[in-house]
């Protein structure tokens, strides 16, 4: 197949084939064609007539969409509901982005918080013990004036202390564990607040203290240990949901422990 | 964005029949112009109004049925174009006599023919839009539609009678 068509005229007659003719019917024939195609076909009626045979094509292949085309479009061709359809899901999956992203922004505050409130919490524990041990080193040092009210006055003594502290401060009896109750003071703390201290000693005269203070936020918590002075000195401190309770001792920590459990005891008996 | 839309209804009796003259099968011409419509409202924010929505929309159509048609080649094994697509009964809905020949003349075009000369002299394309559509140069769709025109013509002249002897 060839495929160019030429319609050879007579004479001097400028050569067009099927292509020209075809592209200049759709007014589409190059501009520098156009005079060449146009003449022609001026010029001989051959090509008027071909001109009109593959017009008559196009009517052809227009009957032929027109036949295909017998049903109306079916209802899943509605490129509105289409759209409109989009859109809802777009709108749902929107929704189920925001809903996840809430979820995981409440997550994550939640989570910085907590991870505040955890730092917060380990840190006025940490301050409360610290206070608890420098009282600890700064009162058992000394030799005449360890306590402001003694054993002899320990019914004023408590009574005051649980006034000044606003919680019930009781003088536990720790003599099963050997050590004797020597009296108390009132002392400041780093938080400002109120604090006490009651001192004991044991049987050679060594000292511990139970530093007790009004808890502040600190989640009630069972023993746990801190050691100061490169481990000379220990302590048990410990968290109910009124009073912060700090043990200090340069005894080893089953002693220490001992008392706490003896204070514990105390606290529960009263 | 509503014009958009309007655009896009307007354009899907074309498409059907494109998709029809493609495929020829009523089905599988509408669920191609449904891919159509569905990839449309997907890239509508791609498109930019530098041609027609209809221009573009049959572009779409175009890559759509011969993606299909790739698919379904490897799928029945490497069968021709025009193969392929006699597999599926004709559904002829060609009435009467001279119709069911133009039909029959058509249907004997290669496939690019057959389609450039759908997407010009049916559509309404122009030779930019349609070789835009079909992924081939001006020049082609020149030589194709002049191609397509001429094999009708021949087929009409001859018409139901005998062919000439010449």
């Amino acid at each position: 197949m060839s495929g160019r068509n030429d319609h050879l005229a007579d004479g001097d007659t400028p050569l067009i084939d099927d292509i020209d003719l075809s592209a200049y019917l759709d007014g589409e024939a190059r501009p520098e064609d156009r005079r060449r195609i146009a003449e022609a076909i001026e010029s001989a009626p051959g090509f008027a007539h071909q001109a009109q045979l593959l017009r008559d094509a196009d009517s052809k292949a227009r009957q032929y969409g027109d036949a295909l085309l017998a049903s109306a479009p079916p209802a899943r061709l509605c490129v509105r509901r289409m759209a409109a359809e989009r859109r809802a899901r777009r709108v749902r999956r929107l929704a189920a982005v925001g809903v996840v992203m809430v979820i995981a922004f409440l997550g994550f505050a939640g989570g910085w918080m907590g991870h505040g409130l955890f730092h917060q919490q380990t840190f006025i524990a940490r301050s409360f013990v610290e206070d608890a041990a420098a009282a600890h080193k700064v009162f058992t040092a000394e030799t005449r004036h360890p306590v402001e009210v003694t054993a002899l006055e320990s019914g004023h003594l408590t009574a005051w202390l649980s006034k000044r502290l606003n919680i019930p401060v009781t003088q536990a009896d720790l003599s099963g564990a050997g050590f004797k109750f020597i009296g108390g003071r009132l002392l400041s703390s780093r938080s400002g607040a109120p604090a006490a201290m009651l001192m004991y000693q044991d049987a050679e005269g060594i000292r511990a203290t139970l530093y007790l203070a009004r808890n502040r936020g600190t989640e009630p918590s069972s023993f746990r240990f801190f050691s100061s002075d490169e481990g000379r000195v220990e302590s048990v401190y410990w968290f109910d949901s009124d009073t912060s309770f700090g043990l200090t001792g340069t005894h080893d920590r089953e002693t220490l422990l001992k008392l706490a459990k003896g204070v514990l005891k105390a606290m529960d008996g009263a | 964005m509503s014009d958009f839309l309007t655009d896009v209804e307007a354009a899907i009796p074309g498409l059907r029949r494109y998709a029809l003259a493609l495929t020829r099968d009523a089905d599988a011409a509408d669920d191609l112009v449904q891919d159509c419509l569905e990839r449309a409202l997907t890239r509508r924010r791609l498109w930019r109004p530098t041609g027609t929505v209809k221009s573009w929309l049959f572009t779409i159509l175009h890559n759509q049925f011969i993606s299909d048609r790739k698919r379904l080649n490897r799928r029945v094994g490497d069968l021709p174009m025009d193969d392929a697509l006699q597999q599926s009964a004709p559904d002829n809905p060609m009435a009467n006599v001279a119709l069911a020949e133009t039909a029959r003349a058509i249907e004997a075009l290669s496939i690019e023919q057959r389609t450039t000369l759908l997407l010009v002299a049916v559509e309404g394309l122009t030779y930019a839009e349609a070789a835009m559509a079909t992924g081939v140069p001006v020049g082609t769709i020149m030589s194709r539609l002049a191609r397509a025109r001429r094999a009708l013509a021949n087929k009409m002249e001859a018409g139901p009678r005998l062919a000439r002897v010449k």
